[in-house]
């Protein structure tokens, strides 16, 4: 299996008023191309500050100090994310990677139908294809009335330049000028077509009727399809989804882990799952790497987690599930202050097991089993 | 036929449209007071238009918005069927300037109004989306302004620039664009802390993107309240500079002029302090109703920002 994405020694820091908040310190992560990647952990344990590492926008005081994330393209070229330039990103974002957001209330803009911020998407990364096909399809020949003849061969012009150079001076011009740049609606009609197209896919009933309404006209579960649908608008690589079910109820959740799994077969995309639910891990991946106070420290396959767990910390988190009968359990202590981090291994407050060496000394990654990698003293 | 295909696809095109507008022609028939402000400013806005035919200048003269004289004669003269509002001193024709002044009101308070408010976005949306070394130059900037009582910085620079209609104006956006900024502003902060902001970041959207297209028209609906209430404040302001002869000259058809015009006359005669009321009533019935239409309207407005409230 080829790489996608690899995730080489992150160090993300926040310069706060308190102090350095060391966010991430030395993830090394890399997701197979088709794969399903669970990152577990608790809240603040670093997880959604990976993600948005992935794609440049941690946002400030953030900074990205250290480390590289080398992405493999659609065109397959291998490129650093963390040094490309905003231009470059943009392209990237939402055409390559995208991101479903914990919140499916708070992702969608209230002032826009679902229609219009899907086209959104679509216009912005696929204008090139729908020209094309608009050119093909519509402006193919040009006859009629001699008024709507000119019309139509102007529009004809516009698309072509649209094709050829978006950005050209003549287009730029046309498009300021008002009735002349009611061409755009063309594109604008072609792309909601695709939105509905695409909401189709999301298993949703009626999605001529959904892209015409408001988020707030939609129940939370449709709007999660809402935003997984402008999230797999372009057909991205690699689908990060932040808790993506976190705030639906039960039936709704297995509704949605349902569809992004078809989905993902569907249009071939690689997931980053993040969540602290490890019955949706158990659900949905097919391997997981366990975070805690900003390093991972246990990465295998989904079912050696569950039946081998080798790290005291992911014992003690599969432990917390609660279960009929069975006492509940929580870890002792708390998460620590990132501010001023314990000393060699993270855990080692919190920790059992603790010996000596584990205040002193971080823990290096090794390999205990084919696939399976601990950092803890215990195993190396 | 194919008409009937056309109105059909436009009426699908423009639905979701329809359905808001629909929305809030009912939130604001629930208010009537929202109504009498519309109707008051709808009323303001026929007057202006149709001005030329309601108060028709003199055949050959020289400015509209100059008002018309009949004679030299120092002492205003009541209503008659000549001069409908009466005269002031100087024999100018009341009813013309009250008709006339609707127009020089009008465009006092569009043209303030709306270059302060689109200063205010740009300045105020950059530095809320920024941040930073520029949000502290603009903010320190909003703070010099303040810190000064603002009639008697406009007044500083109408004197600077010399006193007229213009200049008050010119003044009074100088002055006034710093209560947008930091409204703006503060919009703009909390925005775009909102997911779908980050969201449309994500998405690939441009930083002028973001802007333009989603945190700034979550941001507008309070400023849209604010700028309607100053249509009206706005057009008192002047108003005063021109009672204090600060603003448009002697004769121009402007309502403050028109009072500035009654100043000798407001007290009256020892024997009928009354005697001389339509110099500055009638001109100031105009203002009132005037800004009690727009304060009103901005009512309205709270109306229809209530159901964007309720998207969140």
């Amino acid at each position: 299996m080829e790489e996608i994405l690899n995730i080489k020694n992150l160090v993300v820091r926040f310069y706060t008023y308190e102090g350095v908040v060391k966010a991430i310190e030395g993830v090394n992560l890399s997701l197979k191309k088709g794969e399903t990647l669970g990152l577990v952990g608790e809240t603040g344990s670093g997880k959604s500050v990976t993600s948005l590492s992935i794609l440049a926008l941690v946002p400030p005081p953030g900074k990205v100090e250290d480390g590289e994330i080398f992405f493999k393209c659609k065109d397959g070229r291998k490129l650093n994310l963390l040094k490309l330039g905003e231009k470059e990103l943009m392209h990237i974002r939402g055409n390559e990677i995208s991101m479903v957001f914990q919140e499916p209330g708070a992702a969608l803009n209230p002032l826009y139908t679902i229609g219009e911020q899907i086209a959104e998407a679509i216009i912005l990364h696929r204008r090139k294809e729908l020209c094309r096909k608009i050119l093909e399809k519509e402006l193919r020949s040009v006859n009629g009335l001699p008024f709507k003849k000119l019309l139509l061969r102007f529009e004809k012009w516009a698309y072509k330049k649209l094709l050829e150079d978006p950005n050209s001076l003549s287009l730029k011009i046309v498009s300021k000028i008002p009735l002349l740049n009611l061409y755009s609606r063309r594109l604008k009609k072609y792309a909601k077509k695709e939105a509905v197209k695409i909401l189709r896919d999301m298993r949703i009933a009626d999605p001529e009727r959904v892209a015409d309404m408001y988020p707030h006209e939609l129940s939370g579960g449709m709007k999660q399809r809402a935003v997984i649908a402008m999230a797999l608008a372009c057909n991205p690589i690699l689908l990060i989804a932040d808790e993506p079910t976190t705030n639906l109820d039960v039936t709704v959740q297995a509704q949605i882990l349902n569809l992004i799994r078809e989905l993902k077969k569907q249009f071939d995309t690689t997931v980053l799952y993040i969540t602290h639910d490890l019955g949706v891990i158990a659900e949905m991946c097919n391997r997981v790497a366990v975070m805690y106070a900003g390093v991972i420290c246990e990465l295998a396959e989904v079912n050696r987690i569950f039946e081998k767990p080798l790290h005291p910390y992911t014992k003690a988190l599969l432990e917390c599930i609660p279960r009929p009968g069975k006492k509940f359990k929580s870890i002792k202590g708390e998460v620590p202050n990132l501010i001023n981090p314990p000393p060699g291994c993270r855990f080692h407050p919190r920790c059992p097991w603790a010996m000596e060496i584990c205040s002193k000394v971080t823990p290096k990654m090794v390999e205990v089993e084919k696939g399976h990698y601990v950092a803890c003293h215990l195993y190396g | 036929m194919v008409l009937r295909v056309r109105f059909e696809s436009f009426k699908k095109e423009a639905g979701p449209t329809i359905r808001e507008l629909k929305f809030i022609v009912k939130r604001i028939r629930k208010s009537p007071l929202s109504i009498v402000g519309i109707i008051i400013i709808l009323t303001f806005v026929a007057i202006a238009i149709l001005a030329p035919i309601l108060a028709p200048p003199p055949e050959g003269w020289y400015d509209p918005y100059m008002i018309p004289r009949d004679g030299f004669s120092v002492t205003p003269r009541p209503p008659s069927p000549e001069h409908l509002f009466g005269t002031a001193e100087g024999q100018y024709d009341i009813y013309y300037g009250c008709i006339w002044g609707t127009r020089t009101a009008f465009r006092v308070g569009l043209i303030v109004v709306g270059c302060t408010v689109l200063m205010g976005i740009a300045i105020g949306s950059i530095s809320g989306y920024y941040g930073g070394k520029i949000d502290e130059i603009f903010m320190r900037l909003t703070d010099v302004i303040y810190a000064f009582p603002g009639i008697v910085l406009v007044m500083v620079l109408v004197v600077i620039l010399g006193p007229s209609l213009e200049s008050v104006m010119m003044a009074i956006i100088l002055v006034g664009w710093p209560t947008y900024a930091r409204l703006v502003r503060g919009e703009v902060l909390r925005i775009k802390q909102e997911d779908f902001v980050e969201a449309a970041k994500a998405m690939g959207c441009s930083d002028f993107r973001v802007i333009v297209r989603h945190v700034l028209p979550n941001a507008i609906f309070p400023l849209l309240a604010v700028a309607t209430l100053d249509m009206g404040s706005i057009v008192l302001t002047v108003a005063a500079f021109s009672f204090l002869g600060l603003g448009a000259p002697i004769g121009y058809a402007d309502w403050g002029q028109m009072i500035a015009l009654s100043r000798n006359w407001i007290i009256g005669t020892p024997a009928n302090p009354y005697e001389y009321w339509y110099t500055f009533i009638i001109p100031g019935i105009f203002i009132f109703t005037f800004v009690l239409g727009w304060g009103l309207l901005g009512d309205a407005f709270r109306d229809i920002l209530d159901p964007m409230l309720r998207r969140r």
